[in-house]
């Protein structure tokens, strides 16, 4: 969970203190890098999007209304620059580039073990969340991992609840087919 | 209802209200092929948790939150009065101010006036002793006169009349 950013905080950032916003980079930066790393499954990518998300937030800050929570707008902030990215040429070449390596290279040794442990967790999310177009990947980050609100999840992506749950539902059911697929690949013999 | 709508309401059965979920719950009793997505469905939510329980994090977070803070500047302020102050006119303000204080300084007003003079030996003693503050201007006259003055000079057009005399006898020669 966000710890919520003290309000005298907050009204510092929005006068323009850097020190104040400081604050907010430090306790925010975890979850915007998650959600960053969950979307493009590369860290480098990941650091350069939270980098400019957090610019975006300091150069719209003064603009900041209070009725909407700041971790909400800062997920609105890096989920779209990672949806734009997503859709760019850049990321597609390396997607393409990625995927002929993979088929090239001998089939992985993984246990069913090995997939228990964190690092693997997190290829083997990946590697199912490949599969969903960028806003399905979006939804289903924010709900399902992010454990956000229908509402914040609307708020966020700019879409309405129907929206949201078909695209969960499509989401869901998507990641579930690539799942059983990978364990079977992996099932001991 | 079909098999094909109770699909999508079992895939987002923790979005459905309670008299929704008891219609899937009666379907299910009865249907072993929705119960298959059922046991997907309740698959998936065990990895989820799981993958929730992985959050990936920067590899240093120092030095991210130093790279971001590397890029943040801060704004001119934004204070009215401030700003209707023209910077230049603010410059020529402050250096007619500094030319006056340096004039001010080395202004040395005229001797001949005997208050100034009352200043500057004692003013209670000198209006007791008028003589003796005389003696002291007169001195200081003759003093004056002795040494060549140029300022003074040319304040006086007889004393101008006579360089310029000078000046004309030396060009003739
Ligand atoms: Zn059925």
């Amino acid at each position: 969970m966000i710890k919520p950013i003290p309000t005298e905080i907050l009204k510092r950032a929005i006068e323009g203190d850097r020190r104040a916003f400081q604050k907010i980079v430090e306790g925010h930066l975890s979850f915007a890098y998650a959600v960053a790393y969950r979307m493009l499954g590369n860290r480098a990518d990941a650091e350069d999007i939270t980098q400019d998300a957090f610019f975006r937030l300091w150069k719209n800050i003064p603009k900041y209304k209070v009725e909407i929570k700041l971790s909400t707008w800062l997920y609105k902030i890096v989920t779209n620059l990672c949806l734009d990215f997503l859709k760019s040429t850049r990321y597609r070449e390396r997607k393409f580039m990625h995927d002929v390596e993979a088929a090239n290279s001998v089939q992985s040794s993984l246990t069913p073990e090995d997939i228990m442990n964190g690092e693997e967790l997190q290829n083997q999310l990946l590697q199912a969340s490949e599969v969903l177009s960028p806003l399905q990947k979006a939804v289903f980050i924010l709900r399902d991992l992010e454990a956000l609100t229908v509402e914040e999840t609307c708020e966020i992506l700019s879409i309405d609840a129907d929206g949201v749950k078909s695209n969960l539902f499509h989401a869901r059911k998507k990641i579930s087919a690539t799942l059983k697929l990978i364990y079977e690949t992996h099932e001991p013999k | 209802m079909r098999c094909e709508n109770f699909e999508e309401q079992i895939w987002l059965y923790d979005e459905l209200s309670v008299s929704q979920r008891q219609v899937v719950d009666e379907h299910l009793k009865h249907c072993a092929d929705c119960e298959k997505i059922w046991q997907a469905r309740t698959q998936l939510r065990l990895t989820t948790r799981d993958w929730k329980g992985v959050t990936p994090a920067p590899e240093n977070s120092a030095q991210l939150t130093h790279k971001i803070m590397a890029q943040i500047v801060v704004p001119s302020m934004n204070i009215p009065w401030l700003d209707a102050i023209n910077t230049t006119w603010l410059r020529y303000a402050m250096a007619s101010l500094s030319t006056l204080f340096v004039v001010a300084f080395f202004y040395t007003p005229p001797k001949n006036l005997p208050h100034q003079h009352l200043q500057a030996s004692g003013v209670r003693d000198v209006n007791l002793n008028t003589s003796a503050f005389l003696k002291v201007k007169i001195e200081n006259r003759k003093s004056r006169q002795q040494t060549f003055s140029l300022l003074a000079c040319i304040e006086n057009r007889e004393c101008v009349q006579s360089i310029a005399k000078k000046k004309k006898y030396y060009e003739s020669r």
